[in-house]
């Protein structure tokens, strides 16, 4: 009998304590009316440059508080989408641009055209606003942007006699630029001319140079299985035939930044954000950043992270306050100069101060501007989360030999088609 | 007649009090696992009913799901990167024979009474205890073409250099080597306690007998060491099986796709692709090639027996 009535005691105990947890939720939720707003702020990465302006902003708010949540990139996007889904989706998101589209899509966003006057609207560049804007509808701010940028070895360049290109205007065409790249390797005795890291993003510049794209025009299928886009496979794999680039740096197994940073790279493709890492590590030759060759069109890839809100918020008036504080001409410049990253407002890019990294970021800035727009659809949608994985790998048969770019841009079309873009 | 009556009205209460208390006594076992039964069900039962339900719709996580029918298992059986990564799966579990005879040969040595018995056996446990993401950046490390330690000694002994990880056929072997130097300790362990539960009269019984070494092996330690052995080799195909955070961190599932294994498939339908549908209908069939495999194991093992 005791037995029994302890294993019912033991329900009961189970059983209020569903019922306590499912209250508390309920409380937590009418509590909206309180003067004390707050905001749970998800940001992906750690950002230390963005907390310490959050701080600044409870400072002088003292009626908000906001409690933010950091997840690293790689798993970034199953937490919030679990959150999502599970009913707990945060006030703000911290959220790299492609995955803008996904959620304004979903129709989860805030509309923030209401409160955006037309001189703030036209002081976001409109390359950044392609990942928020929908028609009249704004879903989120652009915080900042990168891009995939060229670096080089200033004291091999020298050696070599080789000389960068003054502007965008006269940059290298492919040719001249995998010629250099011989030139300064020869001249140096080094084992590689040029390398990228082994993100497939540091390829994309070359794709989109060639008027090549991952998909078609209207994103309804894939666009790699085309002349224009062969052709810059093709081309790509002779930085490997020719023996300019480390196909162990693509495939991962070295990390070329490294082999830069140690002086055996005279040229690297890599995340214009590295600047700060390269400047602060590099003690032993003086580096900077140069313009990315052209071939039909000049071109990168841009990156960067857009701040967005849930519509479901239940403090909307605080959430845009908190938006229009990070994206101020004053704290995106500050940031944007901490973190070697680029404003995505006109007049954050005229009031930054880069210090020391002043004149590479001038030359990055030039080519962030200039991205074509059709790049910037490219790759500016969730999709891309998806069909990265299939250019790697295809990619990587290519390098290695085992596939012809032929048959693997056919591949990948496929992929993209039945898997990403679920036709 | 009134007396009848009592008695059979008795009869019937006690046949209703014996029946509660049959009740009471069949619920209390559920009273006190409840707790357990409302996590497992809450953590388990109902996921694994759910990715079932899943399977049959096109679902992105976010919104409502539609209902497809078996479509998603026709694509994936259709989908050559699938078959493509059970083969992979398939290959790196070949291993398994090797892992375990590594484990048993050591652990008969670490059996033995030598000098240093504890160090060997911390040393041989220790990989064990390190994360898999820690154990697979080391490794990439270790296989670097220009500054690991593998080409380092490979300098120091006048030998060609490796660059194995970005060899599609050689990829799969730094996996494979890398987990068994990560997995050697549990299965140590686990054929350690089996041996120490032989009874040492029966070795000294075949002493007697005039057996050698390799006899006593043999015909001893192999034969009453088979359930330790049977539950070892299950463990251990079901977790290379599993092998997803070795590959992910060190190949990437590169070069190409020649490391893609199928749970990095089903990881990537899923969180990066958010095909939730059809990425249940992956694991559904994971979970059915497990199932049989494990199946044909007990059952070898079982007729080996009899």
């Amino acid at each position: 009998m005791n037995k029994f009535k302890m294993s019912l005691f033991l329900v009961f105990v189970l059983l209020s304590a569903v019922i306590v947890s499912a209250c508390s939720n309920g409380e937590e939720t009418t509590k909206s009316g309180d003067e004390e707003v707050e905001l749970r702020f998800i940001v992906n990465n750690d950002i230390p440059e963005l907390v310490e302006q959050v701080e600044q902003f409870e400072a002088e708010n003292e009626n908000i508080k906001v409690n933010i949540e950091t997840i690293p990139l790689d798993q970034f996007f199953e937490k919030v989408e679990t959150m999502i889904a599970g009913n707990r989706a945060p006030d703000l998101l911290y959220t790299p641009v492609l995955a803008t589209k996904r959620y304004a899509n979903l129709d989860l966003l805030l509309d923030l055209a209401p409160n955006l006057s037309e001189d703030e609207k036209k002081d976001f560049l409109p390359s950044t606003m392609v990942s928020v804007q929908n028609g009249e509808k704004i879903y989120g701010l652009p915080h900042f942007t990168d891009e995939i940028s060229l670096f080089y070895n200033k004291d091999l360049f020298e050696k070599a006699g080789v000389e960068v290109p003054p502007s965008l205007d006269n940059t290298w065409n492919w040719e001249e630029f995998l010629n250099a790249a011989e030139k300064v390797k020869e001249a140096n005795g080094l084992k590689y001319g040029v390398s990228t890291g082994n993100d497939v993003s540091q390829f994309l510049p070359f794709l989109y140079q060639n008027n090549g794209s991952v998909l078609n025009q209207d994103q309804t299928a894939a666009g790699i299985n085309t002349p224009a886009s062969i052709e810059a496979i093709e081309w790509f794999k002779t930085w490997f035939d020719r023996g300019l680039a480390s196909k162990e740096a693509f495939i991962g197994s070295e990390k070329a930044d490294e082999l830069f940073k140690q002086g055996k790279l005279p040229m690297i493709i890599t995340f214009s954000g590295l600047i700060n890492t390269f400047n602060n590590d590099i003690k032993d030759f003086e580096f900077g950043a140069t313009y990315l060759p052209k071939q039909e069109v000049t071109a990168t890839k841009l990156g960067g992270s857009n701040i967005v809100a849930f519509k479901n918020t239940k403090h909307s008036e605080a959430v845009v306050k908190l938006m229009k504080y990070l994206t101020s001409t004053e704290k995106m410049s500050e940031f944007s100069a901490a973190r070697g990253v680029i404003p995505t407002r006109a007049s954050a890019q005229e009031a930054v101060d880069y210090g020391s990294i002043a004149e590479d970021m001038k030359i990055i800035i030039d080519e962030v501007n200039n991205v074509p727009t059709f790049a910037v659809a490219d790759f500016s949608i969730p999709e891309y989360l998806g069909y990265k994985a299939v250019l790697t790998s295809e990619l990587q048969s290519v390098i290695l030999g085992e596939k012809s770019p032929e048959e693997a841009a056919k591949e990948m079309e496929r992929q993209i088609n039945t898997s990403v873009l679920k036709k | 007649m009134d007396a009848v009556k009592s008695i059979k009205l008795q009869d019937k209460s006690e046949k209703t009090i014996a029946r509660k208390i049959k009740w009471k006594k069949r619920l209390i076992p559920f009273g006190f696992l409840s707790p357990v039964l409302v996590i497992f069900s809450l953590f388990m039962f109902i996921p694994v009913v759910f990715a079932l339900y899943m399977s049959f719709h096109q679902w992105g996580m976010i919104g409502n799901p539609e209902f497809v029918g078996i479509e998603n298992y026709v694509r994936l059986l259709q989908d050559p990167l699938f078959w493509i990564s059970v083969k992979n799966t398939i290959i790196f579990s070949l291993s398994v024979p090797f892992k375990v005879g590594i484990a048993l040969f050591i652990a008969v040595l670490l059996n033995q009474k030598i000098k240093g018995l504890a160090f060997f056996r911390a040393a041989f446990f220790f990989p064990v205890v390190l994360s898999m993401v820690v154990v697979g950046l080391i490794w990439q490390w270790m296989f670097s073409p220009s500054y690991g330690f593998v080409n380092f000694m490979l300098e120091k002994l006048g030998l060609p250099l490796q660059s194995m990880l970005i060899d599609s056929k050689q990829a799969m072997i730094v996996l494979i080597i890398v987990s068994i130097w990560k997995g050697l300790g549990s299965n140590l362990l686990l054929f350690l306690a089996g041996l120490q539960s032989i009874p040492r009269s029966v070795y000294e019984a075949a002493e007697i007998d005039g057996a050698n070494s390799w006899q006593k092996f043999w015909h001893i330690t192999v034969p009453l060491l088979k359930p330790t052995t049977l539950f070892v080799l299950i463990i251990t195909l079901i977790g290379s099986f599993k092998i997803f955070d070795l590959a992910y961190v060190i190949t990437g599932g590169g070069p190409g796709t020649s490391t893609m294994v199928l749970v990095h498939y089903i990881y990537q339908e899923a969180f990066q692709r958010f095909n939730m549908g059809y990425a249940s209908a992956a694991a559904y069939v994971f979970f059915i090639i497990l199932f049989i495999l494990t199946l044909i194991q007990m059952r070898m093992f079982k007729s080996d027996a009899s």
